[in-house]
């Protein structure tokens, strides 16, 4: 599983350029769907039927966004250096200092033009990549505008917590992948969609859901925690379980969907949290107001630093979430969602 | 073109009260196309068929494209009229205030009205240091009551820059409204040159850009293109007092092609068609270099099951203020790389990738 993870956080993927984690995710799903499908806004789209006769099955669609942030090329200055702006939210805080790869390898130093006065109101567009280039030609030899590049960061495994970049949301891909792998047949109908531009305003998902129209989904991503120094108040602590999702800033999830979950978490006896969380935004978003609307709800696993490139997760929150997971899409659901 | 520019700047057609621009426009067009018709937030959905069809191909398999340019354009509207005459106002889309004071607006049929403020002479220092506020400017038309303010422009009327059209040196062009009746002239332009391409081309003209993209949402989901291709007026910052990074675009460099503004990261497919189109025909072209600013390609994105986009825009200074310049070239070059990506499908079966 962690193996599986590390290849997912390391295969590079910005909102727009997901091409290298969607083959990635491919291999590895290849060949327990029965279809594979890239929509117009590169959404991966893989069909699993479930058995039994098809007026009985459900159609659930899972979704877990594949994109990450990172920054973009938007100007070379005549000394060789590089402007840039983010891909989804970045701090200039988390970037400063820190190193970042581009697609075709060249690395980079992010820093600050230290003639700001006051570093309280330090902003990317007074920043800089520099990729040591002696001139404007040396730099446009190597980068072009338009390039992005993500921040470098080594996978850690100490015990049993994860430092690493992408854990949002590489983690919910990897419960969506080993959810697709596991057993042969659910009783119901499952669309495996690995989301694009999510990072950038939750862009990929609603149009995918819109193509499929499920009885219900499942976004799987990644939620804040509370139990870090000097953090906003929040009920959710790294290590205690996956989170079932109440609310986030961009979505009130089911309360049917959020029984359910419950219901299956306690019946398994698992520890389990309430996600809440004030600002934010999942894919759940776009879905659930997609078409003429669906029953959404949300299994989070809780990462501490969300948005830096040493994310933090306990793997014991990642296993209780794949079994809940796979627990949930092995109950029949045609039944309990028809009569919501 | 620049004739068509001409006619379509002189007509007012702020965000929701599109109607004139839309009548000249659906007027114009209507005998070059096989269908055109209105749909209900008021844009003009126009189709000319493709080549295709005489082939015998199969109709699965032939991309929809659609071309898409705004109709509306920033102005006002009358929230209140005082009792000494003066009326309230407010903006309709995103004007910033401190280009306001002073200027001469038409309000609904052509009665001018003059913004107006505290003049300097009597305003506190603290004051005139920092940008006027919105709540201290007000609409003069010469009248001294209530009562004949009403007759003039009643609440709800609506207000527009005042139209000048210009020729300036160096083969640039001003007026107001470039955003985005550059974009509607382009597309005009096209269709009433008659040429037939491969792929159904359905020619765009929306309402409600500057207000939140509202009229390209229903015209996507309605027409549900595989392709499309917003065709705009564009930030362009390459004036004293702007560093170079922050130029955006630059005035004559030719059309620009946008990679990622604030509401769309553009198709990277279509992107690459859109720069091998202008390679094989030697068109020059720039790139938007500043994430800024958002389209109609936002919601065509998103309609439906979704769809490929890309944007190509004119480089205009000074937009959404009272007069924009843009290059005349940039405008010709405009739809000329738009028709030879038109033209480019045919020898991909209509597809870009």
């Amino acid at each position: 599983m962690l193996e599986i993870l590390k290849k997912l956080v390391h295969a590079n993927g910005i909102s727009g350029n997901e091409e290298c984690i969607r083959n990635v995710i491919i291999e590895l799903l290849c060949n327990n769907v029965d279809s594979i499908k890239i929509d117009n806004l590169g959404n991966l789209i893989a069909f699993k039927k479930g058995k039994g006769e098809s007026s009985g099955r459900a159609k659930i669609m899972i979704a877990a966004h594949m994109d990450e942030i990172g920054v973009i090329v938007t100007y070379i200055d005549k000394k060789g250096f590089i402007r840039f702006a983010n891909v989804g939210w970045v701090s200039p805080f988390y970037a400063m200092g820190q190193r970042v790869k581009f697609e075709n390898g060249i690395v980079g130093t992010v820093f600050y033009e230290q003639k700001v006065e006051n570093m309280d109101k330090l902003k990317l567009d007074k920043m800089f990549i520099d990729i040591g280039a002696a001139s404007y030609e040396d730099a446009a030899n190597l980068l072009k505008i338009g390039d992005t590049a993500v921040f470098i960061s080594d996978f850690i495994l100490q015990d049993n917590i994860i430092i690493s970049k992408a854990l949002d949301n590489r983690s919910g891909c990897l419960l969506a992948i080993l959810a697709a792998q596991f057993g042969n047949e659910y009783p119901n109908d499952i669309y495996f969609v690995f989301t694009s531009q999510e990072e950038v305003g939750i862009r990929g998902a609603g149009s995918a859901a819109f193509g499929i129209q499920p009885d219900l989904a499942i976004v799987l991503d990644v939620t804040d925690t509370g139990d870090v120094p000097g953090c906003k108040p929040m009920e959710i602590t790294m290590g205690k379980g996956p989170a079932i999702k109440v609310k986030d800033g961009s979505y009130i999830a089911s309360p049917h969907a959020r029984r359910l979950f419950e219901k299956i978490a306690i019946e398994l006896k698992m520890p389990y949290q309430l996600e809440i969380m004030e600002g934010g935004g999942t894919d759940g978003g776009s879905i659930h107001i997609s078409g003429c609307g669906v029953i959404t709800g949300g299994i989070s696993i809780p990462v501490r630093y969300i948005h830096s490139p040493s994310e933090m997760c306990s793997t014991n929150d990642i296993k209780l979430g794949i079994e809940l997971l796979t627990t949930i899409l092995s109950t029949p659901l045609n039944e309990y969602l028809n009569n919501v | 073109m620049l004739e068509t520019l001409k006619k379509l700047i002189a007509l007012p057609g702020v965000s929701g009260n599109e109607e004139k621009v839309r009548e000249f426009i659906y007027n114009r067009i209507n005998s070059y196309v096989d269908e055109i018709y209105i749909d209900a937030l008021g844009s003009i959905i126009s189709v000319k068929y493709g080549k295709w069809r005489a082939s015998g191909c199969n109709n699965e398999a032939v991309p929809k494209v659609m071309l898409s340019a705004h109709m509306d354009e920033v102005g006002f509207v009358i929230t209140a009229i005082n009792d000494d005459g003066t009326l309230k106002f407010q903006t309709v889309g995103g004007i910033e205030t401190g280009i306001l004071p002073g200027k001469k607006i038409l309000l609904g049929n052509n009665v001018p009205a003059i913004i107006g403020c505290k003049p300097i002479h009597l305003q506190e220092k603290e004051e005139f240091e920092k940008r006027i506020e919105f709540k201290n400017l007000y609409l003069d038309i010469g009248t001294t009551s209530k009562e004949e303010s009403e007759k003039f422009a009643p609440i709800g009327t609506y207000g527009t820059f005042e139209q000048q059209f210009t020729i300036l040196n160096g083969g640039k062009i001003s007026g107001r409204a470039l955003d985005d009746r550059v974009g509607c002239a382009i597309l005009m332009t096209i269709i009433e040159c008659g040429e037939e391409f491969w792929n159904d081309v359905y020619f765009c003209f929306t309402t409600m850009e500057e207000i939140g993209l509202r009229g390209s949402k229903t015209v996507a989901q309605n027409i549900k293109p595989d392709i499309a291709i917003v065709v705009e007026a564009t930030t362009c910052a390459d004036v004293p007092g702007v560093e170079e990074d922050a130029v955006c675009t630059i005035s004559g460099n030719g059309p620009a092609l946008t990679i990622m503004d604030r509401s769309t990261i553009s198709d990277k497919n279509l992107n690459n068609f859109i720069i091998k189109a202008a390679n094989s025909n030697s068109l020059k072209y720039q790139f938007k270099r500043l994430v800024a600013g958002g389209n109609d390609a936002s919601s065509i994105q998103r309609a439906g099951e979704g769809c490929r986009v890309a944007s190509i825009s004119v480089p205009c200074r000074y937009i959404h203020s009272s007069q924009g310049v843009m290059d005349k070239e940039d405008m010709f070059l405009c739809k000329e790389l738009i028709v030879c990506t038109l033209r480019s499908l045919e020898n991909t079966g209509g597809k870009i990738c």
